[in-house]
């Protein structure tokens, strides 16, 4: 624990994402203003006691959307990173199980397939064929998150299988899906979690971009993406309407990225040897 | 108790073990001794149904009226644990890091149904205190990385009497550790036989070992049995050559009195063994009957596979 404290790209990492889901919980229950509410009176304003981080286009209160803005990141992160770590950690379960037979690589290079393309593209792809909207995007991120979940649980599970106490788990009479979820599943979890942090700024990052294509969440519900994709226009007039989406989307990638690094190195357990 | 006849293990064209025979009493303790890469960890293997994929054993394994490797998967379970117990040979791998002593003592009893999860708790906790670990009811509840290496070989010794086996099988139990722990765990092992009356098959690499813990001895070299019989006779006057050499090769007492001997030569790879005997090539007897021929069992003080075994004294 006191380890934990003294990992600098653990600690700001830590901080900065307690930040923005602190700031997601609060906008469930208070804004500085109401997200939706319009006032053509206050367009384009810069940063004010009024309005913290000025207004859009419409008046709306910048601040206030960037929470709920914030809402909307961290439930795509989760949902995304949920349909990758799950339908991952069983495909690859299932491919270390198989390892070596054709079910095996037919999974892998189906994998391989799916992740030869990059994320955002494939992205687009999918919710070109099923249409716009918040989930479609969320399903596609997901989807393509399902590889790299893949192919590290299935790496690791085989190391973890080669073990003795694998061997030790079948005298003591277990099965294989006992073998699979009490004993490799708890020894990979560490790698997973880690990874999954990781993955989480990649959603965030594959949702902005495509809401700022407009192919992601759809108005009026606020998105960074799309505030993102807005201010291009008043980028002359007004470029705080610009810098502050920006800079949410950049802490957000950077703090989770920074989580995911500062726990590889703290669940490590070279490091761990060394630390004790 | 168990009689093993004729076991061969095969990886794909690669004969790891060739006609392999032994048998086990009640309380007995056979000691098999060899080098890295004799056969030795598979045939203990073999004896728990757990080999790794791709390799097929052949001939019978004879254990409490079944055939172990007839036995389908759902059977073997049922035995393996249960009648068979096993203690690895690392106690750093050996135990699940993310479960606690007590929880993997106790999976196997509970599994084998022999007793619900309170009772195996219970069990746990006597079986840690029986293997000497101290403070028993606190270890009941650590984990590995927090317990040394020759701790978490007891609490290795815990888990395999757990289900009270009618045989042991340890694979170089103290191989790990330093003399004065491996003195203490051969020690412990002895007094849990006594006890129990377990049978034991006991591999190793070291015939310091064999002679304080077996009853009898077989040699493995290159897969093959080289020579078999009590413990003490077969340390006594050794048969076999490659035994002999073993023996010389030990390090006694004074260095200038009795110099080491080291054996010359390298254990020869599986595929490129003589028809004859595998020793043939490091032998400093053999010959071209040795290189053409294998060699039977010659009876004696022991069984010695040899065509020139040495005379008994």
């Amino acid at each position: 624990m006191m380890r934990a404290l003294r990992h600098p790209s653990f600690l700001v990492g830590a901080v900065l994402s307690a930040l923005i889901v602190a700031l997601a919980l609060v906008s469930l229950v208070w804004t500085p203003a109401d997200p939706g509410r319009m006032n053509i009176l206050a367009r384009l304003r810069p940063p004010s006691a009024e309005f913290w981080l000025g207004t859009d286009q419409f008046g709306r209160d910048i601040a206030s959307m960037l929470m709920v803005g914030a809402r909307n990141a961290l439930t795509v992160g989760l949902v995304a990173v949920g349909i990758g770590l799950v339908l991952g950690l069983a495909l690859g379960l299932l491919a270390a199980r198989a390892d070596g037979t054709i079910l095996d690589a037919a999974i892998m290079r189906l994998l391989d397939f799916v992740f030869a393309f990059p994320i955002v593209l494939s992205a687009i792809l999918i919710v070109t064929l099923l249409g716009p909207g918040l989930v479609e995007a969320v399903v596609a991120i997901g989807l393509f998150n399902v590889p790299v979940f893949a192919r590290l649980a299935r790496g690791a599970a085989l190391q973890v299988m080669r073990r003795d106490y694998i061997r030790a788990a079948r005298l003591a009479g277990a099965g294989p899906a006992r073998i699979l979820l009490r004993h490799v599943v708890p020894n990979i979890a560490g790698l997973m979690i880690v990874q999954a942090s990781v993955q989480f700024a990649v959603a965030i990052l594959a949702e902005a971009s495509l809401s700022y294509l407009g192919l992601g969440t759809q108005p009026p519900a606020p998105s960074w993406g799309r505030m993102l994709s807005d201010a291009q226009t008043f980028m002359a007039r007004q470029p705080f309407l610009a810098i502050f989406p920006g800079a949410a989307i950049a802490l957000a990638v950077l703090a989770f990225n920074l989580l995911g690094d500062g726990l590889r190195d703290l669940l490590d357990p070279r490091l761990r040897e060394r630390g004790a | 108790m168990i009689i093993v006849e004729n076991l061969s293990i095969r990886l794909g064209e690669l004969e790891i073990v060739r006609g392999l025979s032994f048998t086990l009493a009640p309380g007995e303790v056979l000691g098999l001794v060899g080098e890295s890469g004799s056969g030795k960890s598979m045939t203990a293997l073999a004896v728990l149904g757990l080999l790794p994929p791709g390799m097929r054993a052949s001939g019978s394994i004879r254990f409490e009226g079944q055939d172990l490797l007839r036995l389908s998967e759902r059977e073997l379970r049922a035995v393996r644990g249960r009648r068979i117990g096993m203690v690895f040979q690392e106690p750093m791998t050996a135990l699940n890091p993310v479960m606690t002593i007590g929880a993997q003592i106790a999976e196997g009893v509970i599994r084998h149904g022999l007793a619900d999860a309170a009772g195996a708790s219970k069990r746990a906790l006597r079986l840690i205190a029986r293997v000497g670990l101290p403070d028993p009811a606190a270890r009941l509840h650590a984990y590995p990385h927090e317990l040394s290496g020759g701790q978490r070989q007891r609490a290795l010794i815990a888990l395999a009497i757990a289900c009270r086996p009618a045989l042991l099988v340890a694979d170089e139990p103290t191989s790990a550790l330093d003399v004065t722990v491996q003195a203490e765990l051969l020690a412990l092992l002895r007094e849990i036989r006594d006890e129990t009356g377990m049978a034991m098959l006991f591999i190793t690499h070291d015939l310091a070992v064999v002679s304080r813990l077996a009853d009898r001895t077989l040699v493995l070299y290159g897969g093959r049995a080289m020579e078999t019989g009590a413990t003490r006779a077969l340390l006594a006057a050794p048969r076999h050559p490659y035994t002999h050499g073993l023996l010389a090769a030990i390090p006694r007492g004074n260095a200038h009195a009795n110099p080491l001997r080291p054996m010359p030569g390298q254990v020869p790879e599986l595929d490129r063994l003589p028809p004859g005997c595998p020793f043939f090539g490091r032998c400093p007897k053999g010959d071209a009957l040795c290189r053409d021929v294998p060699p039977p069992p010659v009876p004696g003080a022991s069984i010695a596979w040899c065509h020139r075994p040495e005379a008994a004294p």
